[in-house]
């Protein structure tokens, strides 16, 4: 049986496809693909910041896994999403890869809730 | 029962005192049932689920916060963390940080077979 849902396969040419769909994607800084170990292979960074983000990121992803494993049921992590002043950077692990995304953020909500009178922040 | 944004004035249950509160009723129409509401220390304020889990919670989390934090701030120290989201196949935590408190909202996904809190 195949268990094509858990490990597909991840080649150089998926990858490749990957970072050019990224690529074109509107607000998209920077992009950076770590292997299973959490060495960038592929990347529109510099050498010293790309190894920079991907350890700091790869640190933050494994507490976040650690901390969903547990909760009640214990969960794997399909996102990680964190939105600073400036920016907003998603990682995301996908089978033997994980892509890691610094694109620019359009806050549309806030301008929702000026209209609707909330006072309710973020 | 609008006016107040906190629900009871006097809290003597932290456990489902909440449910008449408007503002985590939309919450809960997503799925969201379990909020907390904590001051920048980290100390908490708010909760919808019991102290003990509260605790619990708390206790992963905001070292969490204090890590991603860190990262920003490591990358460029002018930056800072105003939102974070774990998503998972069974649910998503979104914590979002003000500057005088931290609120950590933990949405579950409903499947059909199995209901969850």
């Amino acid at each position: 049986m195949q268990a094509a849902q858990t490990e597909p396969k991840r080649t150089k040419t998926y990858t490749d496809e990957v970072y050019r769909l990224l690529e074109e994607k509107p607000g998209v800084e920077d992009i950076l693909i770590m292997n299973c170990s959490g060495v960038p292979i592929k990347t529109s960074m510099e050498r010293q910041d790309a190894l920079q983000h991907a350890c700091l990121y790869e640190n933050l992803r494994e507490k976040c896994q650690a901390f969903l494993s547990k909760m009640e049921p214990p969960q794997l992590l399909t996102v990680l999403r964190v939105r600073t002043r400036l920016h907003e950077a998603l990682l995301t692990p996908d089978g033997k890869i994980t892509v890691l995304v610094v694109q620019n953020p359009k806050d549309t909500h806030l301008k929702v809730q000026d209209l609707k009178g909330n006072s309710l922040t973020i | 029962m609008s006016a107040d944004k906190k629900g009871k004035p006097e809290k003597q249950h932290k456990d489902r005192s909440y449910d008449g509160d408007a503002f985590i009723a939309q919450f809960a129409l997503r799925g969201a049932r379990e909020i907390i509401i904590l001051d920048a220390d980290g100390n908490t304020l708010r909760s919808t689920v019991s102290p003990r889990r509260t605790f619990v919670y708390v206790s992963s989390l905001k070292p969490l916060v204090t890590m991603a934090r860190n990262v920003v701030r490591d990358l460029n120290p002018s930056n800072d963390v105003t939102f974070m989201r774990l998503g998972s196949n069974g649910g998503e935590v979104h914590i979002a940080l003000g500057t005088d408190f931290i609120l950590i909202v933990i949405q579950r996904i409903k499947r059909k077979s199995t209901t969850q809190k």
